[in-house]
């Protein structure tokens, strides 16, 4: 009994089928459906910045920008160019792992906060470059962008969205666990002693570069689609201040540590909104609370009530992480 | 790997089941009354920046609330209080699309009040449209709310951008005489359609040129480089669309390099307040002309400002009573006004009643008329000029008609 309760797989098919059962079960209401969808997408960008700076140690404060090349990327190859849904999704997440290239190349020369300098400039430019190239963004006035027929409905969407963060997530556990992913931890703990046993510490840099780009891009092009409206308002600096602080709080170096940061930093506005200036002052308390008693993120809370996981709930995250991947690498 | 190997299967059935039957469904709404609307109150929504760069805009809210407080205090409207419900959309349209859904399919608001922000308002357009909710007394100038008319759509809380755009022009052509114009503006969703709207209506003046145009953001704290460049093109009148910082650093700019000489106006939103003076400094202000759509709290008999300035006072004593309060206070008296007329409260009934809107003058606002063609509702705004420290008016009412596109008084 005691194995079946802490059987992780139990809460994950909980999970999926919560998921998706989740619009009959709310009446099919479109505000808990657009809660569900914020949080699958804030899920994939978290994940994928995870993925860059929790695995990689690459801290970047310009993930938002990513986000809002995503939405206009989707915006502009569906409603300016015609294109169809399926190109437009996979050619925006491209389209931002192509500018993080050109990002990449020179930023994986920098380290620490200087590489977070470097970032942040990415985040503030973004934008302003869409607020002010009018002829392809539309600047102030922003995009409108249709759905596809077969997807019009909030329900059909909702599901389009639902299944790709499946995928996405899967994805990114795979890669996370793969020996990319233990190439990217040897980065993160030494890169002199990764490019000792020969890794190849820019090229692989550059790889986490894009591989995180590219899935924030297609979060962003998910977005477009979903509210079906793209603006320079919408992903500000602020969008890549909150990813950072979804991925500290809910863990680094852990895919569940950034699906429930996403989450809960998108649940959390659902309880304060109608609290004037509340929301981003029990976020920061969080965050706060969090880096304090929590320094492994609130996923490390697991460790507490399962058996066996006490002791390495305990650890300092970089003690901790290069256990946790071997340990996986090794089941898998 | 983490692969779907064959054990997953039964923990997938299992917990479906799990949630199926731990779970019951919730069904829709009980139909009959109207939406929003019980014995006991009417809820009314509002989105709008209440943190952030922008939150200025929260004290349409506010002044909406102080409303609220005054009519409730005075037993309400039909027997029901009026219950507002305002969430902060940090002037994003992707927020406001989510609380919009929010607030009229769970909060299940009657209707939508002063709703902030020209894209945010965009993006909700397609949603509002087809759930018919009415949109009361938006807060945006666009164009795009009120022409053509939108059969759920009622009214602007604030001048429409085309028609304030006309009258400072106009004013500049036959009042100042000036033959060289520029035209400074704010790169964003607010300066920008009114810079538009302001070149389109030059054209209408043969005899007056557009020499420059010079835009800036709206957190630009320094403006010489725009001051120098306006300096070379060496105009009569400089026509600024901006919000209250960049137009008082605009002005300061400009008195620093010494171009004091061409007139100076700026659009209501940027020149309508009296913190102007503290903002570039008296002497830097004064002679300013701009447009106003509702009279200092200061400088009127009017009794609705009365209430306000006591009912304001009362519920926020530490927010200054000018400027985006008094909008706030201004669209709820319409709003309370057209409950009282609406017979039944259907929303098919409510809308109907603002037809018989005909120049009604019992709001802060000069006048406030509304019929089939027209659904601006607010056409009415005067010239003022900054002097010695106060905002007051040098024109009497200008009235736009939405139908002929006619401009009269003034």
């Amino acid at each position: 009994m005691k194995r079946i309760f802490f059987d992780r797989r139990l809460y994950v098919s909980l999970l999926v089928v919560l998921l998706l059962t989740f619009p009959f079960l709310m009446g099919q209401s479109s505000y808990f459906m657009g809660l569900v969808v914020t949080m699958a997408i804030y899920a994939i960008a978290a994940m994928s910045l995870n993925l860059l700076t929790g695995y990689g140690g690459q801290v970047s404060i310009g993930q938002g920008g990513f986000l809002m090349m995503g939405t206009y990327s989707t915006g502009i190859i569906s409603s300016t160019l015609g294109f169809p849904i399926w190109v437009a999704l996979p050619a925006a997440g491209v389209i931002a792992a192509l500018v993080s290239l050109v990002i990449g190349l020179p930023a994986v020369r920098l380290k620490g906060h200087f590489l977070a300098v470097a970032t942040l400039g990415f985040g503030l430019c973004i934008p302003e470059i869409a607020l002010n190239w009018k002829s392809v963004t539309g600047g102030y006035s922003g995009l409108p962008l249709m759905r596809p027929e077969w997807a019009s409905s909030d329900l059909a969407f909702f599901y389009v969205i639902l299944v790709l963060t499946f995928l996405v997530t899967w994805m990114l556990m795979n890669i996370a666990n793969s020996r990319l992913g233990r190439a990217f931890l040897a980065i993160r703990d030494s890169e002199i002693a990764a490019a000792a046993t020969g890794i190849n510490v820019a090229g692989y840099k550059t790889i986490m570069f894009m591989i995180s780009a590219f899935f924030t891009g297609l979060a962003g092009g998910l977005y477009a689609y979903w509210v079906q409206y793209i603006s320079p308002n919408d992903f500000t600096i602020m969008a890549s201040f909150f990813l950072l602080a979804m991925i500290v709080v809910g863990g680094l170096a852990s895919i569940w540590g950034a699906i429930l940061g996403a989450v809960l930093f998108t649940g959390i506005p659902h309880f304060s909104d109608a609290y004037v200036g509340v929301t981003n002052l029990v976020i920061g308390v969080a965050v706060v609370l969090v880096i304090l008693f929590r320094p492994a993120g609130l996923v490390s809370l697991v460790g507490l009530i399962k058996p066996g996981e006490k002791q390495r709930s305990r650890k300092k995250p970089t003690e901790e992480l290069p256990v946790r991947s071997l340990e996986e690498a090794d089941n898998a | 790997m983490f692969l779907i190997k064959k054990s997953w299967k039964r923990w997938a059935v299992l917990s479906s089941l799990a949630v199926l039957f731990s779970t019951s469904p919730v069904w829709g709404d009980d139909g009959g009354a109207p939406q929003g609307v019980t014995e006991a109150e009417i809820r009314i929504g509002h989105l709008g920046p209440q943190t952030g760069p922008v939150a200025a805009y929260d004290k349409i809210r506010m002044g909406i609330q102080a409303y609220f407080n005054y009519v409730n205090e005075r037993g309400g409207v039909k027997g029901r209080k009026l219950r507002l419900i305002a969430y902060d959309d940090q002037y994003q349209p992707g927020r406001t699309v989510q609380l919009t859904k929010r607030l009229v399919d769970e909060d299940k608001v009657y209707a939508m009040l002063g709703n902030v922000c020209t894209p945010c308002n965009v993006a909700t357009r397609p949603f509002n449209e087809r759930s018919g909710i009415p949109m009361l007394m938006t807060s945006s100038g666009s164009k795009q709310f009120v022409e053509p008319p939108i059969a759920n759509y009622m009214g602007s809380s604030l001048a429409n951008y085309e028609f304030e755009a006309r009258v400072l022009t106009d004013y500049i052509a036959t009042k100042l005489k000036a033959k060289r114009v520029v035209v400074a503006y704010q790169n964003d969703d607010y300066g920008s359609p009114l810079a538009e709207a302001a070149k389109d209506a030059l054209k209408g003046y043969a005899e007056v040129e557009l020499v420059g145009e010079v835009n800036f953001q709206a957190a630009d704290s320094d403006l010489s480089t725009q001051a120098q460049r306006i300096r070379q093109a060496n105009p009569d009148a400089i026509l600024a669309f901006s919000t209250p910082a960049p137009a008082a650093q605009l002005k300061k700019a400009l008195y620093n390099i010494g171009l004091s000489e061409p007139a100076f106006l700026v659009s209501s939103v940027g020149g309508d307040s009296e913190t102007m003076f503290d903002l570039a400094g008296k002497e830097v202000w004064n002679g300013t002309i701009s447009s106003a759509v509702l009279p200092k709290p200061d400088q009127s008999e009017d009794e609705s400002i009365k209430q306000y300035i006591e009912q304001f006072a009362k519920d926020y004593p530490k927010v200054a009573l000018a400027d985006w309060g008094q909008t706030g206070w201004a669209a709820a008296e319409v709003l309370v006004e057209a409950l009282k007329r609406s017979k039944t409260l259907s929303w098919d009934d409510f809308l109907s009643v603002f037809d018989s809107f005909d120049n009604w003058t019992g709001s802060m606002y000069a006048g406030v008329s509304f019929s089939e063609e027209n659904h601006y509702g607010l056409t009415s705004m005067f010239i003022t000029e900054a002097k010695d420290g106060h905002i007051v008016p040098i024109s009497q009412p200008i009235t736009f008609d939405p139908v002929t596109g006619k401009i009269s008084g003034g």
